[in-house]
């Protein structure tokens, strides 16, 4: 069976959703995803297995044992290896005619136009803690006119965010700038992410260190994740229905049995918003520290 | 590194949302899955990457490249291998002192007792169309006190049923009858599960066919299913909040961006459900024909 023989057997059953037409629009669509832990392998491999044909992944890191909870491409036998690699093997094998630009680097000045070159759009899936790569991919993405999706598990939750080029842009929704240090521009990410909402209730926020950029997450989440930003991207391609983009962002939680599409008026200016920002601050000791 | 420091490792993340008592009581629990398709792989994994310790699983056939859309275990590596066992090796290759046991086979009347002996609970992952097994599969689950969960990918929605032992049982909720043909049963599951709902404006029910078992149906869609699954089920097993049983289900839909529980009085005996059980009958023409 050849490639096209094979693209085509394999992705038969999302007829009825999505129609032939749709599929090779699909097919010849470049996704960038900065980032393959338990985001961006998730949604690697389901954009694989929706019929992306086209992928620039990066990631710098190698799987270790503590990311085996949560993240698609960390196993046994991946202990060790480069994330961006394995992942690139794993959509290969799903999809064995994707082309996959892979980066075993991190992003930066130096490569971030190289990473986003014929993206149609990126799905920012860095640490939460790599607040000036993603800045920088973010601004970069906007100058060139991409969209940047991301979504963010939260305790047993995921919420969903859609940047669009001509809206409002990263550094305004979050309220970040320049001067800030590290820790003060996660505390902002984190407030303008997971400021609001049911997890707060039963997720405990104490365990969050900047330090070691460990905090609490599942896969459940991931997976839930994944499925919320594949659906946008098919959407963003297909053009079906309007997309809420930013400052509209969607929020599900299944434990707390929650949904809710928010709009925050103003962004990181919203007057909520600056009050929440205070709470987090009191929750998480270790990111109110300057550092 | 030993199995038990690695089994720690691996899931530490899990610790702000599953405290080290609830991890072990993961770890100890048994997870019965009849079908390692696009639910039922996604499932396992899922589940594999919150730390569930034992596992029975099911499936008597192999992978075919048209499974790649949605299936777990489905690659260009694992065409024609038995899935059952593609999916026994990914879940040992993601949390290696797992015990699984599998049946490679179909569940009948002569190994029912022996897939669900010593399940805590079972995860519905059948094949839309095994009417037969899935019957069985419930009534003995019921008898042996075992709650059922079971989520269907609609489009791009997943709906959740949670079955309890002593609530209203699956037969009831589908109405389901002795002696009814199968055409006639896939027909009542499907207005069930599927029969009222935003997907019925976006999707393309025409295409069904039970002679071929083809239904439209979306990867991205099994991904999050297997999400919200994994989090019922953590919950049920930890006691973490109260479930809402079937006649209750839950719909998510991320094209709609709606979520939405609704309470189906009587089950299949609601007056209005037997007006929709005829409107599927005129939507899905191969459905009709009593066979």
């Amino acid at each position: 069976m050849n490639l096209d023989d094979f693209y085509d057997r394999a992705f038969s059953r999302n007829r009825g959703l999505i129609n032939e037409e749709e599929q090779q629009k699909i097919k010849s669509t470049r996704v960038a995803i900065p980032g393959m832990g338990g985001m961006g392998g998730t949604h690697a491999a389901t954009l694989a297995r929706t019929g992306i044909g086209r992928y620039t992944v990066a990631d710098f890191d190698e799987f270790d044992v503590h990311n085996v909870n949560r993240q698609y491409g960390a196993m046994a036998s991946t202990v060790g290896k480069p994330k961006a690699s394995v992942m690139a093997g794993i959509v290969k094998d799903i999809n064995p005619g994707a082309d996959v630009r892979v980066f075993d680097v991190a992003i930066d000045e130096t490569n971030v136009d190289d990473f986003l070159s014929e993206a149609d759009l990126v799905i920012d899936s860095l640490d939460i803690f790599s607040m000036a790569a993603r800045r920088l991919i973010y601004r970069r993405a906007k100058e060139q006119g991409i969209p940047v999706l991301f979504t963010a598990p939260i305790g047993f939750s995921a919420a969903a965010f859609f940047f669009s080029p001509d809206g409002m842009d990263c550094d305004a929704f979050f309220g970040l700038n320049d001067e800030m240090s590290n820790n003060e521009l996660v505390l902002h990410f984190l407030a303008g992410i997971g400021g609001v909402g049911p997890h707060l209730k039963y997720m405990d926020v104490t365990k969050i260190d900047p330090t070691t950029g460990g905090a609490p997450s599942v896969g459940m989440a991931c997976n839930i994740g994944a499925g919320m930003v594949a659906t946008e991207v098919v959407n963003w391609v297909l053009k079906r229905r309007p997309v809420k983009a930013i400052p509209w962002f969607i929020h599900f939680d299944p434990y707390a049995r929650y949904y809710k599409n928010h709009y925050r008026w103003l962004g990181a200016r919203n007057p909520i918003q600056r009050l929440r920002m205070k709470v987090l601050r009191k929750m998480v000791p270790a990111l109110s520290e300057q550092g | 590194m030993d199995l038990e420091h690695f089994y720690n490792r691996a899931y530490s993340r899990n610790r702000g949302l599953i405290n080290e008592e609830e991890q072990q009581i993961l770890k100890n629990t048994r997870v019965a899955i009849p079908g390692m398709g696009g639910m039922g792989g996604t499932h396992v994994a899922t589940l594999a990457r919150v730390g569930i310790g034992k596992y029975t699983i099911a499936d008597f056939d192999q992978f075919d490249v048209h499974n790649i859309n949605r299936q777990h275990g489905a690659m260009a590596s694992t065409i024609n291998q038995d899935k059952a066992l593609v999916m026994e090796s990914i879940i040992k290759d993601i949390n290696p002192s797992a015990e699984i046991k599998v049946i490679n086979e179909a569940i009948g009347h002569n190994n029912v007792d022996l897939f669900l002996a010593d399940a805590d609970i079972m995860i519905d992952a059948l094949d839309v169309f095994a009417m037969d097994a899935r019957r069985l599969i419930f009534k003995r689950a019921r008898e042996l006190g075992i709650p059922v969960i079971s989520i269907a990918p609609v489009g791009f929605s997943t709906i959740l049923f949670v079955f309890s032992p002593t609530g209203m049982d699956y037969d009831s909720f589908f109405g389901f009858e002795d002696g009814m043909s199968n055409n006639e049963m896939v027909l009542r599951f499907m207005a069930g599960i599927a029969g009222q709902g935003p997907h019925l404006k976006y999707m393309n029910v025409k295409g069904i066919d039970p002679g071929t078992g083809s239904a439209p149906s979306l990867g991205l869609a099994c991904q999050m299913g297997a999400g919200i699954v994994v989090t019922e089920l953590v919950s049920l097993v930890l006691n973490k909040r109260k479930p809402k049983f079937v006649p209750w289900f839950a719909q998510y839909d991320t094209f709609s961006q709606s979520y939405k529980h609704r309470y189906r009085w009587l089950g299949a005996k609601n007056p209005l459900h037997k007006v929709r059980i005829k409107m599927i009958k005129r939507m899905v023409p191969a459905l009709a024909k009593s066979s």
